[in-house]
């Protein structure tokens, strides 16, 4: 269980976050939304670890964010908003590299597989002759190969096809139900997020989002 | 550290081919450089032809100075090929070793030894005739020498009895010996200027300024990994940025280690030059960090290659290998001191730049700590 108690965020006393409480659950899949400059990427780099909160505490399960962060950090896969591939390798070589540098070990095989489950089979294709839906799938399947608790996922459908969203999003809820992975995830797709999320947290002054998530009868929290 | 190292096979894999000619280039330059500077040296030769009317110890003696020469080339024809070459502007000018050549320097007589052709088109015959003139001026007064020794010795009723071949032949020796002394003073293997004035090169000089100049364009890897997106995902892998980059750093020392090696036995079997392998390793320990710390710095690729040229143009002039600062930087030591490839050439570790270097790693490991805490 992800537990975020009373956390606020500032950069230079402007303040983006304030006193933010909330938990998710393992299996549950948290959308967050808010117009662009609201502080979703920076609430999901607190989540990751790689920025620090001004104030408050986080949890994953018993441990505490900034007094285990090594271990946190083996159990939080991150997909960032922008690509982080290597564009010079393969497909193949790129599942490789990350698994080199893994705290897991993974077979040949089993790298394929993760890779097939989101139907990106151009295995042997170098990144820079993929498409962008195959990039950001690319782009997911890399966080994944140490099996991590918490999946943060930063705009992951931004500028793609229909379908690859529809087979990410497939793929994402099939990872929070059959593995009880924890999901928090930002994007600007209302339709996408209503289908595909337990609950909403809303970021930022603007009401639009919340008028809009309550009329589609979704739980949100918003501050 | 496998795992590292493995991840770095894969993207080494991709750039192999740039990868050979970088870790390459200041072989290859060196050797290109070298074998241009022969052509163009020869291109340079006059040539010139040589009639010996007799064959005896002292014509042949002149005729093998001459052609030790850096400046002519010398072909041995009869004196009617020579007038015909020179007609035709083929030889620049002709030398014909007078009957009697011998005989009349044991004499001490300089008169009618040679006669020569040349043609309006002789622009070397005069430097060839001083050559030789001073070529003959030697023998005649070691001739000359002998004879006196030999007189004082009969005069002083001496007991030794040289004969004037004996003479001449420790003169030769004396002389000789004088000439190995000469090279020892050789100044960072330029060898002196000879009488034509063409310089010869070490190649382990022109492979040090090169080998600093392509060591900084091989490391924009850190460059280009220091940029790059999937920086981002490092926090959440096994490995700490820090320990990612120096066990690459190491990679890549081991890896310039290895061609150094293959450097060492080429220069040896073509020019048989050597350099103590402990000064080689600690100057290619030292650019490696040097270009490792340059690039960390100056974080883009234009400016990591224009610092790099500057850097080895530095060094090109404080070396005095393109300027004639030989004599400035001969006699001031601290220049010495602070050019690392005088150093190397010198065979001396340059162990401050090493520690520079050391230390620099040091502040760029406390700060990438920092960085990532
Ligand atoms: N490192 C930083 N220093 C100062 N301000 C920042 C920094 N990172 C983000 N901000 C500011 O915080 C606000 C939220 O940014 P961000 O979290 O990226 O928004 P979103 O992802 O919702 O579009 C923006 O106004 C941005 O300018
Ligand atoms: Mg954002």
């Amino acid at each position: 269980m992800l537990k975020i108690d009373s956390i606020s965020k500032s950069f230079q006393r402007k303040k983006i976050i304030d006193k933010l409480t909330f938990e998710v659950n393992k299996g549950e899949i948290v959308g967050l939304v808010g117009e662009n400059g609201a502080g979703k990427s920076t609430l999901l780099n607190i989540l990751a670890t790689t920025l620090k909160p001004t104030a408050g505490n986080i949890y994953l399960n018993e441990w505490h964010y900034q007094k285990d962060k090594k271990t946190i950090r083996k159990h939080i896969g991150f997909v960032p908003q922008d690509i982080a591939i290597w564009e010079q390798l393969t497909v193949e070589e790129n599942m490789k590299f990350f698994e080199k540098l893994s705290w897991k070990k993974k077979s040949v095989q089993e790298l394929k597989q993760i890779c097939l489950d989101m139907s990106l089979d151009r295995w042997n294709e170098p990144v820079k002759n993929l498409s962008g839906g195959m990039k950001r799938k690319l782009n997911l399947a890399i966080s994944l190969i140490h099996d991590p608790a918490v999946l943060l996922l930063d705009e992951p459908t931004v500028g793609i096809d229909l379908k690859s969203r529809k087979e990410i999003g497939a793929y994402l809820r099939k990872q929070a139900t059959e593995n009880n992975r924890i999901i928090i995830y930002t994007s600007h797709d209302m339709d996408e997020i209503k289908e595909l999320c337990d609950r909403v947290i809303t970021i930022g002054e603007d009401p639009f989002y919340k008028e809009l998530l309550k009329e589609a009868g979704k739980k949100v929290l918003s501050f | 550290m496998r795992d590292i190292i493995a991840a770095r096979f894969l993207l080494l894999k991709k750039n192999a081919v740039s990868l050979i000619i970088w870790l390459l280039a200041p072989l290859l330059i060196t050797i290109l450089f070298l074998s241009t500077v022969h052509t163009v040296q020869d291109d340079f030769r006059v040539p010139v032809g040589v009639v010996l009317e007799e064959e005896t110890p002292s014509t042949n003696e002149l005729y093998e100075a001459m052609e030790q020469s850096s400046f002519v080339t010398v072909s041995l024809l009869s004196e009617r090929e020579a007038i015909r070459q020179v007609q035709q502007h083929e030889l620049d000018s002709a030398f014909v070793i007078k009957e009697g050549y011998e005989e009349q320097i044991q004499e001490g007589n300089r008169r009618d030894l040679l006669e020569s052709y040349y043609s309006d088109r002789s622009f070397a015959y005069n430097s060839v005739k001083e050559m030789i003139v001073s070529i003959i001026q030697q023998e005649t007064g070691r001739i000359k020498a002998a004879n006196t020794v030999i007189a004082l010795e009969r005069e002083l009723n001496g007991t030794s009895n040289w004969t004037e071949q004996e003479i001449i032949a420790k003169s030769r020796q004396i002389q000789a010996e004088e000439d190995l002394l000469n090279n020892e003073f050789r100044y960072m293997g330029e060898a002196p200027a000879d009488e034509s004035g063409l310089i010869e090169w070490n190649p382990w000089m022109i492979w040090a300024f090169a080998a600093m100049l392509f060591t900084i364009f091989l490391f924009d890897w850190v460059i280009k990994e220091q940029n790059a997106s999937v920086n981002i995902r490092i926090p959440f892998t096994k490995v700490k940025f820090s320990v990612y980059m120096l066990i690459n750093l190491a990679f890549y020392i081991i890896l310039l280690v290895l061609v150094d090696l293959i450097t060492y036995a080429c220069f040896y079997l073509l020019y048989e030059e050597e350099v103590s392998l402990l000064t080689l390793l600690s100057y290619r320990m030292m650019t490696c960090i040097l270009a490792f710390l340059i690039v960390t710095i100056v974080r883009k690729a234009y400016l990591s290659y224009i610092l790099a040229i500057t850097l080895t143009i530095t060094l090109v002039i404080l070396s005095g290998a393109l300027l004639p600062l030989g004599a400035l930087t001969i006699n001031s030591s601290w220049i010495h001191l602070i050019n690392p490839v005088s150093r190397f050439l010198s065979g001396e570790w340059t162990i401050e730049w090493l520690i520079i270097c050391i230390i620099g790693m040091g502040i760029w490991y406390v700060r990438e700590e920092r960085k990532y805490a």
